[in-house]
Parts: structure tokens; C-alpha cells; sequence
């Protein structure tokens, strides 16, 4: 799911201890500090974070949110790539008959190309479905803004399958939940 | 002699600065009724399902139906701020706008 290992993500511990009301503060709506418990408004809904996965690799960090809304979850990776953000909305696709490793794959239509595989640190905050911490070994696609992944989270485990987009995060509304709450 | 001078005036916040800290409260504050409204909604449904099964008290599906109106409630609220928060991102803009010399 990570086809950019390039550069930090942004603390979120850090970004909370600004002072707010300061222009040095962060944009109240800021992605990059995106942690469980924080409401993130997209194409008219109201997702709340569940769960966040936190990803290193070789120093590189970059974290997938689960959103969730009553009728509907999707994930969200976010990394800061040298200030760049890529942001990629992801949906998981069930019972999809794929397996990594061709030079191309198409799904639902889509050419895909491989784009990397590799293996990174993860750690699990409130609820994603995965451990709380551990390896995960993924394998990235792309098509243009589109994106295909797959990820697992032991060796001889199951993959994961997902269909992303990327999307800019000024199409995202942060709402962010109070400090200490 | 005079020795000391009136002691330094605290500085208080500039617009901006209060801009940003009532825009980041809007935000909070729809982040507490959007967690409440999942709440009420996932209780709606739980209640709502339980009314179903054969045998349970039939005053369960009227309880289910107070949690949906609190959501439709708090849905209503939630639209309302998010209208304040727009007016007040754009004044929080315009004053960094202005700051930047733009």
C-alpha cells in the first residue's frame, strides 16, 4: 500500500504540543496529525479514525488511518514526502482472485504496474484488524492516480487487497478531537 | 530618580491568532457531535436489530427510535457548525492573508 517510502511523517505528538492560536500552530485541519479519535469529513461524510497503523522502514515513515463511518469504512495513508503529502484513500476489496507479483495486473478493468515490494515496522493504535505491532511485507501497483495494494501481516498469511486513489488533502476536512481526550 | 519603569504590558493574542484558536473550538466541538451522532446511530441499530428477535419487550424498538432522533438531532447540529466553522475559516484566511502581506 505504501509506494512512498520517501520521508518523515509528521509527529503527531509534536504538532499537539504547539500552542493553538499561534501562527506557528498547524492548520487545525492538518492530515499529517491525523490520530484515532479524530473526525475526518470526505465526499459529504463524517468518518471518525478507529485505528491507525504506523509504518517504518529504513527510516521512512508513513501511517494508514482506518475511517469509519456507520454505513461504510475506507482507509487513508498519509505521507509527507519531503512536504509533499500523499494522500491515497483505499478501500478494501473482498474475495478478490489476485496475487502480487506479475509485472502488471489488472482488476475491475484497471492496468496496474508494479510499482515495489518490500517489507516494513508496523505498530497498531485502537482498532485496525491487525496485531499491535509486528512486519508487514507489502507490494505496491499503480495506474496513473489509482492505486492497487496488497499487504500481509505474517509470512504465509493472507493477503490484503485494496483499490486506492490518490486524493489531494485539501479535499479533506479535519476535524480534530480535543487534546487529552 | 525613578529607577523602574511601567512594568511591560502583556501582549494579548493578535486577530489571527484568535481566528485560528476559535476555528480549531469548531472543529472540536464537531468532532464531539460527530462521535456522539456514531454513537447514537450504532445504538439505534443495535436496539433496532434486538427489537427484531422474537421474544424481547416491545417498549426496546421505541427506545431505538429516541437514539435515531438524537442522531437526526445531532446531525441538524452538526450542520450548523459546520456553517460556522466555513464563515470562520474564511475570516481565519483572510487574516493570514493579510499577515503575509498578500
Amino acid at each position: 500500500m505504501a509506494n512512498f517510502l520517501k520521508n518523515l511523517f509528521g509527529g503527531r505528538s509534536a504538532s499537539r504540543e504547539l500552542p493553538t492560536g499561534t501562527p506557528e500552530a498547524p492548520l487545525s485541519g492538518d492530515v499529517r496529525a491525523l490520530t484515532v479519535g479524530d473526525v475526518v469529513n470526505h465526499e459529504g461524510l463524517d468518518f471518525v479514525v478507529q485505528g491507525t497503523l504506523r509504518f517504518e522502514e529504513g527510516g521512512f515513515r508513513w501511517a494508514e488511518h482506518l475511517l469509519v463511518d456507520p454505513e461504510r469504512r475506507l482507509w487513508l495513508s498519509v505521507e509527507d514526502d519531503e512536504g509533499e503529502l500523499d494522500v491515497v484513500q483505499w478501500e478494501r476489496s473482498r474475495g478478490v482472485d489476485l496475487e502480487p507479483g506479475p509485472k502488471e495486473l489488472v482488476h475491475e478493468g484497471v492496468t496496474y504496474r508494479f510499482d515495489e515490494r518490500s517489507t516494513a515496522n508496523f505498530t497498531s493504535e485502537g482498532t485496525t484488524g491487525a496485531p499491535g505491532g509486528g512486519r508487514a511485507e507489502y507490494v505496491d501497483y499503480e495506474a496513473g492516480d489509482q492505486r492497487l495494494g496488497f499487504e500481509r501481516y505474517s509470512a504465509d498469511g493472507q493477503w490484503e487487497v485494496s483499490v486506492g486513489q490518490k486524493i489531494s488533502e485539501n479535499v479533506l476536512d479535519i476535524y480534530p478531537a480535543k487534546v487529552g481526550t | 530618580m525613578s529607577t523602574g519603569g511601567a512594568p511591560a504590558e502583556e501582549q494579548g493574542p493578535s486577530p489571527l491568532e484568535s481566528a485560528m484558536a476559535t476555528e480549531r473550538g469548531l472543529r472540536e466541538q464537531i468532532n464531539d457531535l460527530v462521535n456522539a451522532r456514531h454513537r447514537a446511530q450504532g445504538e439505534a441499530r443495535r436496539l433496532g436489530e434486538r427489537a427484531e428477535v422474537p421474544g424481547t419487550d416491545p417498549s426496546l424498538s421505541g427506545v431505538g427510535e429516541r437514539y435515531a432522533a438524537q442522531a437526526e438531532r445531532l446531525g441538524k447540529e452538526i450542520e450548523s457548525l459546520r456553517g460556522s466553522l466555513r464563515e470562520q475559516e474564511a475570516t481565519t484566511e483572510a487574516l493570514r492573508a493579510d499577515e503575509a502581506g498578500v
